[in-house]
């Protein structure tokens, strides 16, 4: 075989070719909508929110098995001073592990910026920041175990399979970009609940989020499955993408043979149709990484190289 | 239970005084003054007539106070300890803490306490705002057409030797105006029947000896030969694994494999093939383990094991809870098409289920065994249903001495190896609290490598000795060494303990000989093994360790079956309020849901037994108003690619209603007649015109009915719905084609030891989809599918689903282009193809077993001036490769007409 360069391929190609090409999969879906009529309402498109908004954009950064607040932005002063101590209170009901005794934490403490809020010397960097940030400290779990905790922290429960919080927001505000995911998770772990944990449950099935990579990769390995060919070049698809077309458009002609002259109609509408429903999840890696760019540097992984197991 | 008995009585004793006794002038100024005030602006929010009620409780009158909520009376006169409103505000009950979102001042606390003992006196005269909860009428609700028996219908007028199918279908179609269409070539039937009865495409030669069988019965023998084959089975029991949620792992927290649940996979294939009566199948999934025994039912029972559960969760009473949800939730669905789960938490808000009919089916599963005892940590296992002989138990038992023993071997030698260090760190003790001087307090693994690089030491055991040395700062033996480290003078350090610890060495006893030797003193090795042995060393560790890796992964499961046993039986389940079991309501009998009811008098369940075996004959008797409905109603979904009611899975209020509503209570008959019999019903359906009607309907421009307008979704069928393969069937299809099919049936499939990990928290999943085995037998892992079907709409697996979706998206195109699986069945079935010796005859060949038609002149031409552009750069075999690969990605492939 003839060693090609892949070509490297924008984004509008990519939809034009869906277009020429694999449109025409959407058949059955154009044959139904030609016939109901019916005007096509994007699920996706914006909403207006109830309250006007001020955050533009969401990035969700959720660091399973990240360090306790107790050692970061949530100084705990009786428990300094209780250290070793027996519990005040009721031991819990639940119990993941025998509770053992008061435990301060070995970091210290200061106050940075003009808001004075405290951060432990794990984090001397982003303390610089701290007049930026919003710690919001009275949030509490119920479920000590990480997989019921992982699903109540995304989906409010640990009992049901439940929307996403990311697929909630979707389905309440839409998005403003027609032909990306409007939920995307970066290398979510599988484990803990995995899929459920940005999954839609009984929201329509758009909301889901679409995975990109899981956390067994670096984020920056990620990308959509099958994007790549490794044996065929460019070129060589470009002329499968011509003869598919060809035999769609013949199959399309077949199937709505014994038909009427709007038969004619429906076909030239095709082309033009095929291209807009579902591009949707045909996101080329380098536009994720560009998106991913505009958020900062891309790590390799966020997370550790060995979590405990529970 | 015992709590809430002790309320009420309370309240008998205490209740009438409060409420007669006239209040002093004290006692309302009081009132007034200090509990009023709290209950207005802290409590009424949420908990007055005129607000919200939440948890059945209002404050604002005297009578509603005195009540109580759900949870029984909320305040005992006189006595504070007793009473739920001070457990609640004073948040030192942890599930109920009122009010929840801040705590009352400690002074209102104080207060209503005060208050209580007392004896609550209540000045508030005016009657309670009468809010009448909404009721379920359950006479009301059984007018609902999914809740009436079935009717018996005759078909309209059937014309001689016409299906009465036709005859109901023709009947509403000419209601509209319009009629069947014509019959589908005979090409297009045998591709279409083909994949249906058993997933995959018609061979060339099953194609010519029906193009060449003029008879009348030519098709009807088609129908005969493929449910014949065990292929049916192989199908149809996928549609059924749809619906029981089947899947190879638990997916929710933890992913851990189901290493038994293909035994319960290969008996549905079994009860397809074998034409199980289907009241059969049902009564085997429900309570199989409670008919006489037999390995078979018992496997069938897996049906109520295989749910996703949350089997780390460590409230082991709310775990029972949900595990019997998500059976009766999937009940509720799989067989009756009820979403009876909804009726955990309140009534059902839709359909006349109340929280009553849930827990009268929660107490028959809390009769039931689901948990095994064995756990792993934190992991709860489910039940199983142990096959082992004798024999293999002690074969298991040898083996897991064996494997003791070769563990214990290498914790002996990691133990002496360790032993070794730690005598070498002894005898130079004096050496690291040299070194230790050096560092100071507090110093990090950084600041002391140099100093143990110039001493010779260890550093981790330097660091451990300082951290040590400065949090005992009077233990005796390291005065001097205090003394000494404030001048940093490491050789008089040196010089006062050598001869300290080589007496004491020698000695073996003494305080410096203890503080030596203990395991968590000064000399306190790191315990993990990297931080204290040599390489060598480590590297032997590893390669024992290997060995017991090995030996572990030889060792066979022993044999089990994934099922469900009765437990000690539990006559009564208390409703549980809002689905908690800390909130415990009434006592119910364990039943079934009164809605459905068809006997004059509750059912009455045995005293030894859980009761399942009575729920599912009841399930599956010709009486019951939903079965025999929803499953034909399934089947017909399944060759239709639409059910007479839509919403296959939810035959509820807000499910929809059916198009044919006389139709589907015949078939339902029917199929109840002919014993409950899946092929019969295949055979009354296939058999049907509008079954074999072509996808083109009848019609003109001119015509005043044009269907497309009139019954635009397909309802009425005027025409046959073109319909795309699913998952399976694109996949298996693309194997067989190309000669790769591996066609065995049956048999453990999942690359895993059961109850194995899945993937652990690197989230690396080994799980592989290259077998050559039906797509049928490829692993289900639950949070982590096979792309390949996943992206073709293979269903969520954790819920029941009658009806499949089939959606149009990008990440299809991109494997039928790019996926490896497609590649290769391109390349395979171009070495299939090298056998014909023209190019032309290669064609034809591709053609015949894709798409089951010879290619037109133009198509050949075309297909063959492809291969010609691809030979301008690829070998001649990849050229047919890629053309091969091509005519997959084609829709005409993958689409059904």
């Amino acid at each position: 075989m003839n060693p090609q360069p892949i070509q490297p391929i924008t984004r509008r190609t990519m939809l034009q070719r869906s277009a020429a090409g694999f449109g025409y999969l959407a058949l059955q879906a154009m044959l139904g909508r030609e016939q109901t009529q019916a005007a096509v309402v994007n699920p996706m498109a914006p909403k207006p929110p109830h309250f006007p908004a001020r955050a533009k954009r969401i990035v969700f950064l959720f660091m399973k098995g990240g360090p306790s607040h107790v050692d970061t932005f949530d100084p705990k002063p009786l428990l300094q001073r209780d250290d070793g101590k027996p519990y005040p209170f009721k031991q819990p009901r639940v119990q993941f592990a025998e509770t053992g005794k008061l435990l301060k934490s070995p970091w210290s403490f200061q106050q940075y910026g003009q808001s004075g809020l405290p951060v432990s010397e794990l984090f001397p960097h982003v303390a610089q920041h701290v007049d930026d940030l919003c710690i919001l400290r009275s949030v509490h779990g119920t479920n000590p175990a990480h997989g019921g905790a992982c699903l109540k922290l995304h989906t409010g429960s640990d009992t049901q399979v439940r929307p996403s919080m990311g697929s909630w927001l979707l389905y309440g505000l839409g998005t403003e970009n027609e032909n990306l995911p409007g939920f995307l998770t970066i290398c979510p772990t599988l484990a803990h609940g995995g899929v459920n944990n940005w999954g839609a449950a009984f929201l329509p099935a758009f909301c889901q989020g679409t995975p990109l990579g899981n956390a067994s990769i670096a984020a920056d390995k990620a990308i959509v499955r099958h994007i790549r060919n490794e044996q065929t070049s460019s070129a060589v698809q470009r002329k499968q993408l011509d003869f598919l077309a060809r035999a769609n458009r013949e199959h399309l002609q077949t199937a709505l043979r014994n038909g009427s002259a709007r038969d004619g109609q429906l076909r030239t509408a095709v082309p033009h149709g095929a291209a807009v429903p579902r591009t949707r999840c045909a996101l080329r890696a380098s536009h994720a990484q560009r998106w991913r760019g505009a958020v900062g540097p891309a790590r390799r992984t966020f997370q550790r190289p060995h979590e405990e197991r529970n | 239970m015992k709590t809430f008995a002790l309320f009420s009585l309370s309240l008998a004793c205490f209740g009438g005084m409060v409420g007669a006794t006239p209040l002093s002038t004290e006692q309302t100024e009081f009132f007034e003054k200090q509990v009023r005030p709290v209950l207005v602006d802290r409590c009424y929010e949420c908990h007055s007539a005129e607000k919200k009620t939440k948890g059945g409780l209002a404050l604002d009158t005297r009578e509603a106070t005195l009540k109580g909520g759900d949870n029984g009376p909320v305040l005992i006169a006189g006595d504070p300890e007793k009473s739920l409103l001070i457990e609640a505000v004073r948040y030192a009950n942890h599930d109920m803490q009122m009010p929840p979102k801040k705590r009352l001042a400690d002074a209102e606390i104080k207060a209503l306490e005060e208050w209580v003992k007392m004896g609550a006196p209540d000045p508030r005269e005016a009657a309670p705002i009468a809010k009448t909860a909404k009721t379920i009428d359950i006479e009301e609700g059984r007018k609902f057409w999914s809740f009436q028996p079935l009717k018996d219908a005759a078909p309209p007028n059937v014309p001689p030797l016409a299906s009465p199918i036709d005859a109901f279908m023709g009947a509403k179609l000419k209601e509209k105006g319009l009629t069947t269409a014509a019959p589908a070539e005979k090409r297009t039937l045998l591709r279409r029947a083909t994949f249906d009865l058993i997933g995959l495409p018609p061979t060339p030669q099953e194609m010519d000896d029906f193009l060449a069988d003029t008879a009348s019965d030519a098709f009807d023998r088609v129908i005969e030969r493929l449910l014949a084959s065990p292929q049916y089975g192989e199908r149809w029991g996928r549609h059924w694994l749809d619906v029981a949620r089947y899947a190879d792992s638990n997916g929710m927290d933890e992913n851990i494999a189901f290493g038994n649940a293909w035994r319960y996979r290969d008996y549905v294939v079994r009860a397809f093939n074998e034409d199980k009566p289907f009241d059969q199948f049902i009564i085997e999934q429900i309570a199989g383990d409670l008919l006489p025994s037999s390995e078979e039912a018992i496997t069938a029972t897996g049906f109520l094991a295989l749910g996703a559960r949350v089997l780390a969760e460590p409230d082991v009473q709310k775990l029972e809870m949900d595990i019997i949800d998500e059976q009766i939730d999937t009940i509720g669905k799989a067989f009756m098409g009820m979403t009876l789960g909804c009726a955990r938490c309140h009534d059902h808000k839709f359909d006349p289920i109340t929280q009553e009919d849930y827990y009268a089916l929660g107490a028959i599963f809390r009769s039931t065994r689901s948990l095994a005892a064995e756990k792993m940590g934190a992991i709860k296992f489910w039940y199983e249903h142990s096959l082992a002989t004798p024999e293999q138990v002690a074969e298991k038992k040898k083996f897991d001495e064996e494997l003791k023993a070769k563990k214990a071997e290498v914790t002996k030698f990691v133990g002496q190896a360790r032993s070794a260090v730690k005598a070498e760190v002894q005898k130079r003790a004096a050496d690291y609290l040299a070194a230790a001087a050096l560092v100071p307090a507090g110093a990090t693994l950084v600041e002391v490598n140099p100093v143990a690089k110039a001493n010779a030491v260890d550093a981790d055991i330097v660091l451990t000795c300082r951290k040590y040395l400065d949090q005992h700062t009077d233990h005796p033996l390291f005065a001097v060494w205090r003394e000494l480290a404030q001048k940093k003078d490491a050789d008089a350090v040196r010089q006062h303990y050598e001869p300290v610890f080589a007496e004491a060495l020698t000695a073996k006893k003494g305080p410096a000989y203890d503080a030596l030797v203990d395991a968590k003193g000064f000399l306190a090795l790191p315990p993990k093994d990297a931080d204290v042995l040599d390489a060598g060393t480590l590297a032997k560790i590893a390669a024992m360790n290997k060995k017991v890796e090995d030996f572990t992964a030889k060792q066979p499961d022993l044999p089990a079956i994934m099922t469900v046993a009765d437990a000690s039986i539990v006559k009564t389940l208390p409703v549980h309020l809002r689905g908690s079991y800390l909130t415990l309501g009434k006592p119910v009998e364990r039943g079934f849901p009164e809605v459905m009811r068809t006997s004059f008098t509750k059912p009455i369940l045995p005293a030894k037994h859980s009761g399942r075996l009575e729920l599912a004959r009841w399930i599956a008797s010709s009486e019951h108003p939903l079965t025999a409905r929803v499953i034909v109603n399934r089947v017909w979904r399944w060759h239709f690619g639409q059910g007479l009611v839509s919403s296959t899975d939810n035959f509820g209020i807000l499910g929809a209603k059916p198009s044919h509503p006389e139709l589907l209570d015949w078939l339902a008959r029917t199929f109840i007649e002919s014993g409950w019999s899946i092929k019969d019903l295949h055979r009354l359906i296939m058999k049907s015109a509008t079954y074999q009607q072509a996808s083109s309907g009848r019609f003109s421009t001119g015509d005043k009915a044009d269907p497309r307008l009139v019954d635009p979704e397909n309802r009425l069928l005027w025409r046959a719905n073109i319909q795309r393969l699913e998952a399976e069937q694109i996949r298996d299809a693309m194997l067989v084609v190309s000669g790769w099919l591996d066609p065995k049936i049956g048999g453990k499939t999942i690359p895993l030891r059961n109850r194995e990990f899945v993937f652990n928290h690197t989230s690396k999943d080994a799980t592989t989809y290259e077998s050559p085995r039906r797509a049928l037998y490829l692993p289900i892992i639950r949070n982590h599918l096979y792309d390949m079907i996943e992206q073709f709409d293979y269903p969520d697996p954790t819920m029941p689903t009658g009806s499949r979706n089939s959606t149009v998206i990008a990440p299809q195109a991109l494997i039928m282009m790019n996926a490896p699986v497609v590649t290769e069945s391109g390349a395979r079935l171009a070495a299939r193809l090298a056998d014909f010796p023209s190019d032309e005859q290669r064609v034809q060949q591709a053609y015949a077993l894709l798409y089951a038609r010879p290619p037109s002149d133009c198509e050949s031409s075309d297909a063959l001036a492809l291969l010609h552009d691809f030979s301008a750069t690829e070998r001649p075999e990849r050229a047919w490769a890629l053309l091969c690969q091509t005519l997959f990605a084609a829709n005409e492939f993958i689409y059904l007409r």
